[in-house]
């Protein structure tokens, strides 16, 4: 298996009130993903988030060659479409009843949301990267290898809208166009290109920030790019527990790049070696 | 931003793991002066209530209608010191649900608000404005009864929600106290605590010179001629370390590590903005919201 998701929400929360969405799809040698953290103060995030992930994986997958300047106008008519389709469902949602004033103002301030997309050709292992806010991927060299002692910068790269300015107020995507005047300025665009051995982990903001406290341990995000779907889960949920990843709403893809026909990870054991990992760090007396 | 374990006033509130705000409203004779050009004090304070209510119900508004991620309570002092909010099932209470607040104004007026029009330019548009609070202006300023009031009602709630992010006391008023010297009466409501931290005491400060505005000092040196003002700020809590640095990057400030969460005639609702209840967006802080 390739390709591993993972749509979580915080702790405490149902499964239906999480508002990061994914989606991606493989088709022939194209691989078109999209990760997006609908912001917990604005209304109907979880729609907004999701509606950018549909809408990215039908519309970009036509796009395949890195053109920035075609790319940018490609994403402004693919936001016009989402911001449409959102006020669409709203109305739809709302038809037919009286709505309170607060509603009404929310609905006037509308949603917002961070977004990521990324668009691959497997064949020729070129493609590109488009994000607003603080949804990252990291690009994990010889992901097949056993974890030595490596020098971080040179076995991963992080992507995305400067991740060294981290923030808790990112500029996002908006359903009101008012609030997008500035996007020109924050879309992020870049080409990826990868080689076989290695792996994409596209991920929203917490479990981005979680993979950044490790990349002096290059070894955990190894395992965790090696993870199948409840390996990566008991990596949030051990995280969590832990208190090095904040609870929070997660959305995970992880793409693999496969050497060879290799064996089949020992996703578990993976899974178990980051929680070790994890837990003698956290008690050791460094 | 990084998750630290182990530092105060990181929790975030939830609606399993709320937290209370108790909004202290000098109603006074002497919020009868005139105010600004055209208004009085406690026309002022009024409008700043029922903006930092609103905003905070925008910021708790869902699909699934308004979360109860706060208990707001709404004390005024001047006759006596008493809850004032009176809207419907509000009267008489100490601590509400922010749901109920929401569903429960006296009246909602429609007002003007600026907004970018698209093309580097504002436009205006009209919004629903809920109005909570009239302004009122009677007798003296029993001011350490008031927050004697906000501690008797604290005491309970941390008792009852040692996990949660701790209470925030906003106390709004023109600074003269009228029954004393409410250095102790603040001193003890800032040894209320949860696991979070100890609960925070924010003044907003009206003066009767309204040009005059402060945000956050480290020091009295703006109004050291004011001792109204340096009472309050002296009473004022210390902005927790990771408050004002969220503060100063929302912004693009400065602030100084040992700034206390005193606002002298400066827009109040930054004062709000650092409740944690999810990821702010760079466009909702630049705009406010609501106003």
């Amino acid at each position: 298996m390739s390709v591993v998701h993972l749509l979580l929400s915080k702790e405490g929360n149902s499964q239906e009130e999480c508002e990061d969405s994914l989606e991606y799809r493989e088709d022939g040698s194209l691989f078109i993903a999209a990760i997006a953290d609908g912001a917990s103060q604005g209304y109907e995030s979880k729609l907004f988030s999701g509606l950018l992930c549909e809408h990215f994986v039908e519309r970009f997958k036509e796009s395949q060659e890195y053109d920035e300047k075609e790319l940018r106008g490609k994403f402004d008519h693919f936001l016009k479409e989402v911001i449409e389709a959102f006020n669409a469902a709203i109305m739809e949602k709302t038809r037919g009843r009286e709505l309170k004033w607060y509603e009404e103002n929310a609905i006037g301030n509308g949603s917002f949301s961070t977004f990521m997309g990324l668009v691959f050709d497997v064949g020729t292992k070129k493609g590109y990267l488009l994000s607003v806010g603080d949804c990252f991927l990291f690009q994990v060299k010889d992901a097949e290898m056993k974890t030595g002692e490596e020098d971080p910068e040179q076995v991963l790269r992080i992507y995305s809208e400067n991740h060294q300015e981290q923030s808790n107020t990112p500029y996002l995507l908006a359903t009101n166009r008012l609030y997008n005047m500035k996007l020109p300025e924050y879309l992020f665009l870049s080409p990826i290109t990868v080689e076989n051995g290695e792996a994409l982990i596209l991920a929203t903001d917490a479990f981005s920030y979680f993979l950044i406290d490790h990349t002096e341990n290059i070894g955990i995000i190894k395992s965790i790019a090696k993870c199948d779907k409840s390996g990566l889960k008991r990596v949030v949920e051990t995280g969590r527990r832990q208190k090095r990843l904040k609870n929070d709403d997660v959305a995970i893809i992880i793409k693999r790049f496969e050497r060879l026909p290799m064996k089949e990870p020992n996703t578990l054991k993976a899974a178990e070696k980051s929680s070790f990992i994890m837990a003698r760090q956290e008690n050791s007396p460094l | 931003m990084s998750y630290e374990s182990g530092a105060k006033y990181m929790h975030e509130i939830s609606r399993a793991s709320p937290t209370a705000l108790v909004f202290l409203i000098d109603q006074s004779g002497s919020m009868s002066e005139k105010w600004g050009g055209s208004g009085t004090k406690s026309s002022e304070v009024a409008m700043i209530l029922n903006r930092l209510l609103n905003n905070l119900i925008m910021r708790c508004t869902k699909s699934d209608g308004v979360r109860n991620y706060f208990s707001i309570g709404v004390i005024g002092y001047g006759l006596g010191v008493k809850p004032v909010l009176k809207g419907n099932t509000l009267f008489g209470r100490d601590l509400i649900p922010i749901s109920e607040i929401a569903d429960n104004p006296l009246r909602i007026e429609r007002r003007k608000k600026k907004e970018p029009d698209g093309v580097g330019g504002v436009m205006e548009i009209e919004v629903n404005f809920p109005i909570w609070l009239e302004a009122e202006a009677f007798n003296g300023t029993p001011m350490c009864g008031a927050l004697d009031y906000a501690h008797k009602v604290l005491e309970r709630w941390v008792d009852d929600h040692p996990d949660s992010y701790p209470p925030t006391v906003f106390n709004i008023t023109d600074g003269q106290a009228g029954d004393g010297d409410p250095a102790m009466n603040a001193a003890k409501i800032k040894r209320l605590e949860t696991n979070d931290g100890n609960v925070l005491l924010f003044n907003i400060n009206i003066s009767s010179d309204s040009s005059q505005m402060v945000k956050f000092p480290d020091s009295v040196s703006q109004f050291a001629n004011d001792p109204y003002a340096v009472s309050l700020y002296n009473i004022s809590s210390v902005m927790p370390e990771n408050i004002i640095a969220m503060l100063g990057r929302s912004e693009e400030r400065n602030y100084s590590r040992n700034c206390k969460g005193f606002i002298l005639n400066a827009d109040a609702i930054s004062l709000i903005e650092f409740l944690n209840i999810g990821t702010r967006t760079d466009q909702q802080i630049r705009r406010g919201i609501d106003d």
